[in-house]
């Protein structure tokens, strides 16, 4: 100051004046207030600026490098910067920059600084630069909670796909977001209007997106809605829409904002989970119809079994054999899914492994056809039966009972009415010395064979004793359906 | 007596389980009564209710080897014979259809049937 001319009191006591109310409206704002002299590395604070810094008096006047290092380390080249930009830019250089104070204990204090640099001397030089800064921490805190919650907000958006849309209910006009364009299946270009949103409607869910004044939410609650557009690509998509109304102070509505969300894939699981629920209501229906049936059938075998039965035991062995041979059949029907068929290779390896087991017998048999020919779900049980009664016979009298017994099943499938597919199969027993009459055995077998299997599925069939043992045909349709991931047969 | 009822009656039996249906034969024909059929298919079924000139009433299977029963049931209503469903289970259908027909849940004792069928005869 010493270098100034004197000024006049009058002057003076202006300056005073002006000085003071500077100083108020400092205080009232909390700003504090810095010289910087360039020339002669120190600066000048004022006690509000001390107060900021969180600095003793002691510090009123203080070197460059301390009063740098009370800058965080993150802003300090920012700010550093920033000054050798309004250095450079000559007289009039400002500097507007909000950084960081590390406070004793580690607490920082955001401050807004703004500076500006004077310049004296010929040539012109940098001599000062005066400055002011203010405590925007709160401001700072609040912008950071803003923008989180922005930021939760686009998250929340963007993570459930959804749109968001404004309808101003005087003039009609909309504005879309860009995700409500993508959720739309629209170019951003295309100009948001009610008449392109309502053309993407499916014509059925028209009626589920109109509205009128009347119908309008009441504050604070949403109107809500479901509904199916076709983009322009063809693709039909399902959309949950959420809007509410926005009323002035009159209460009259003013606009309606809303979200939409695509809910197709959700609309696709509930619908396949209904539709699961729908088989698994028939497959029950069916179980029921097949174990009551079962039943009845149960009780029709006792009764036949009980028929041709000489005595007590007699009747247990043969009804024990008849209930497991029923057993077994169940337990191949329960193990299929949807698409799946017994076939008659397990169906006949069941059987025969159940009766001759996998002792010497197996080197008596032959089997000669194709793997996998699907039988017709509904022919199972009888077919399966009437297999059991021709193994029974050929373990109690004929192939697996006598030293030179052979069994010989050969099948193949062909075309046959109406082009349908039907299995042949030819049971051959050989090497068998016949009895001359036979007490028993084949009974229930024969019946099975010869009145059960044309009765229930309209099958061909042929039972005969031949000179070296039972010679018996079957030919049956079969199912039509195909393995899944089976080629042409 | 219900199955002195059933006696000298000519009595459809439309069942396609083949060893239930010679049963009920047996059966049927053990009280007295004469059996037509019987038939394990629609289209069985629907030929003896055209060929045969007299049906006192009707024992109808209502799932036929997977087919649901309902031309048979028809056929019956329009030629005024009386006839019971046998069921393997509820099924929904058939009130709506059928609001008064008469219905045997399997497995059911004989004695049960042929009540059954005496009272639709009676009705």
């Amino acid at each position: 100051m010493t270098d100034l001319p004197p000024f006049p009191a009058s002057v003076m006591a202006g300056l005073r004046n002006s000085e003071e109310r500077l100083r108020l409206a400092l205080t009232a704002a909390a700003m504090g207030t810095f010289v910087w002299r360039i020339g002669e590395d120190r600066s000048e604070l004022d006690a509000q600026m001390l107060a900021l810094l969180g600095r003793p008096a002691s510090d009123a006047i203080v070197a460059n490098a301390p009063l740098a290092a009370l800058i965080h380390p993150a802003d300090r080249q920012r700010f550093a910067d920033a000054v050798a930009r309004a250095l450079a830019a000559g007289p009039g250089g400002e500097v507007r920059e909000d950084v960081r104070i590390q406070l004793a204990g580690g607490a920082t204090r955001w401050l807004a600084v703004t500076a500006q640099i004077y310049f004296e001397g010929e040539p012109r030089r940098a001599a000062r630069m005066v400055g002011a800064a203010a405590d925007i921490t709160e401001r700072k805190k609040a912008e950071a909670v803003l923008r989180e919650s922005e930021e939760r907000a686009r998250v929340a958006l963007e993570a459930g796909r959804m749109g968001t849309w404004r309808y101003d209910l005087a003039s009609g006009a909309q504005q879309w977001d860009l995700r409500q364009y993508a959720l739309l299946g629209l170019d951003p270009g295309v100009k948001p209007d009610r008449a392109v949103f309502l053309s993407l409607v499916h014509p059925d869910d028209l009626e589920l997106v109109a509205f009128d004044a009347a119908g309008l939410p009441p504050p604070g609650s949403f109107l809500d809605s479901e509904f199916r557009i076709v983009r322009a690509d063809g693709e039909t998509r399902w959309i949950a829409a959420h809007a509410l109304a926005r009323y002035d102070e009159d209460g009259k509505p003013v606009e309606m904002i809303g979200v939409n969300l695509d809910v197709t894939e959700t609309k696709r699981a509930v619908e396949a989970l209904r539709d699961s629920e729908e088989r698994l209501h028939v497959l029950v229906g069916e179980l029921q119809h097949r174990t009551r049936n079962l039943i009845g059938v149960i009780r029709a075998i006792a009764d036949r079994t009980l028929r041709s039965s000489g005595a007590l035991e007699d009747f247990k062995a043969k009804f024990q054999e008849r209930l497991a041979a029923l057993g077994r059949v169940q337990g191949l029907l329960s193990r299929i899914k949807d698409n799946e068929r017994v076939t008659f290779d397990e169906l006949l390896a069941s059987e025969l492994a159940a009766q001759t087991g996998s002792g010497g017998d197996r080197g008596r048999i032959v089997l000669d056809g194709p793997k996998g020919v699907r039988l017709r779900t509904g022919t199972v049980q009888t077919f399966a039966m009437a297999l059991h009664e021709l193994t029974t016979n050929a373990v109690k009298y004929g192939a697996f009972k006598q030293p030179h017994g052979r069994l010989r099943v050969s099948w193949r499938c062909e075309l046959g009415e109406r082009g349908k597919p039907w299995l042949h199969v030819d049971w051959k027993e050989s090497g068998v010395a016949m009895p001359a009459e036979r007490a028993q055995g084949g009974g229930q077998g024969r019946e099975l064979i010869e009145q059960a299997l044309p009765y229930q599925f309209g099958a061909r069939t042929c039972f005969a004793l031949e000179e070296d043992g039972v010679h018996c045909t079957i030919a049956l349709p079969i199912s039509e359906s195909r393995a899944e991931g089976a080629g042409h047969e | 007596m219900s199955e002195a009822a059933l006696r000298d009656r000519r009595i459809l039996l439309v069942e396609d389980e083949f060893l239930l249906a010679q049963n009920l034969s047996d059966e049927f024909q053990a009280i007295g009564a004469s059996v037509l059929g019987p038939a394990a298919s629609l289209e069985r079924a629907l030929a003896l209710i055209e060929q045969e000139r007299a049906i006192d009433v009707a024992v109808l299977d209502l799932n036929l080897g997977g087919v649901m029963a309902y031309p048979v049931a028809d056929a019956l209503l329009a030629r005024h014979i009386p006839f019971v469903f046998t069921t393997g289970y509820e099924d929904a259908s058939i009130r709506p259809r059928y609001p008064a027909a008469r219905t045997c849940e399997k497995p059911f004792a004989f004695s049960a049937l042929a009540k059954a069928l005496a009272d639709a005869l009676a009705a």
